[in-house]
């Protein structure tokens, strides 16, 4: 059994290294610069080519959902618990258990209110 | 279902749903199951599993629905208002995903396949059963 546990956990470990963050995985869609304003405007596409720019000015795990919701606008997706803020954003092409394009999801933690992980789904492929 | 993707999952569950799941551990892969299908159903007829609208008040039905068939209506309830449970779950979306799955709980009882309940979820959205938060 501890064996067995032990398996699971470097499997968990080795996939978790091997993950790229969600920083890293925005630089494909593009280096637009990120404001408030041309994100409302912009379309999935926009939006994921400013993506990097946004992440790279926001720490996102300093800021509370209010603020994400203030820099983003309302979600345009959803992923799972309605406190969760989920943005599609990039190529439509990609396919996922939520929709058409990537799913940007801010996991929100439900003790603090703080945001507890960034995720993007499906990753971007290198 | 990736490792990651229910890693991820685990990860956000409510304190009453783990709790349930706790006392309850053989239900998670029927939960799984009854989850995946609501959202690809909800993917497949509206194009997207979105937040607030039509396809998310047909996936909080089908969901529940699957579930009171599957280990009972009172399971089904508490688990689905477990989901539900979170203090910063903005009560206007909670009070429309606790009546919707309110009545995919219903449904569920007539013990019907899952093709059979989807199509009794659409019938319940077109009718005006289950709600939104869309301004129409």
């Amino acid at each position: 059994m501890r064996i067995f546990a032990a398996l699971v956990m470097t499997i968990l470990c080795l996939q978790g290294c091997m993950q790229r963050s969600v920083e890293e995985q925005s630089r494909a869609f593009g280096n637009d610069e990120f404001t408030p304003t041309a994100w409302a405007a912009a379309d999935q596409l926009g939006r994921g080519r400013m993506l990097a720019s946004f992440l790279r000015q926001h720490p996102v795990k300093e800021l509370s959902a209010d603020q994400i919701r203030a820099l983003l606008g309302p979600s345009t997706g959803y992923a799972d618990y309605d406190e969760n803020l989920a943005y599609f954003v990039g190529p439509s092409n990609v396919e996922s258990e939520y929709g058409k394009g990537h799913l940007l999801i801010f996991v929100m933690d439900k003790k603090t209110g703080r945001i507890q992980q960034l995720r993007l789904v499906p990753s971007v492929k290198e | 279902m990736p490792v990651q993707s229910a890693l991820a999952l685990f990860n956000q569950l409510t304190e009453q749903e783990r709790a349930y799941l706790r006392s309850h551990p053989h239900h998670i892969p029927v939960i799984m199951r009854a989850r995946e299908f609501a959202q690809s159903e909800a993917k497949r007829l509206f194009a997207i599993s979105g937040h607030n609208d039509n396809s998310d008040a047909f996936r909080h039905c089908l969901w529940s629905a699957q579930l009171a068939r599957d280990i009972g209506i009172t399971n089904a309830r508490l688990y689905t208002t477990a989901h539900e449970s979170s203090p910063r779950n903005p009560p206007k979306e909670r009070a429309m995903d606790l009546h919707n799955n309110g009545v995919g709980l219903n449904i569920g009882t007539t013990k019907q396949s899952n093709e059979a309940l989807s199509r009794r979820c659409m019938a319940a959205l077109k009718t005006g059963l289950l709600k939104t938060l869309q301004v129409k």
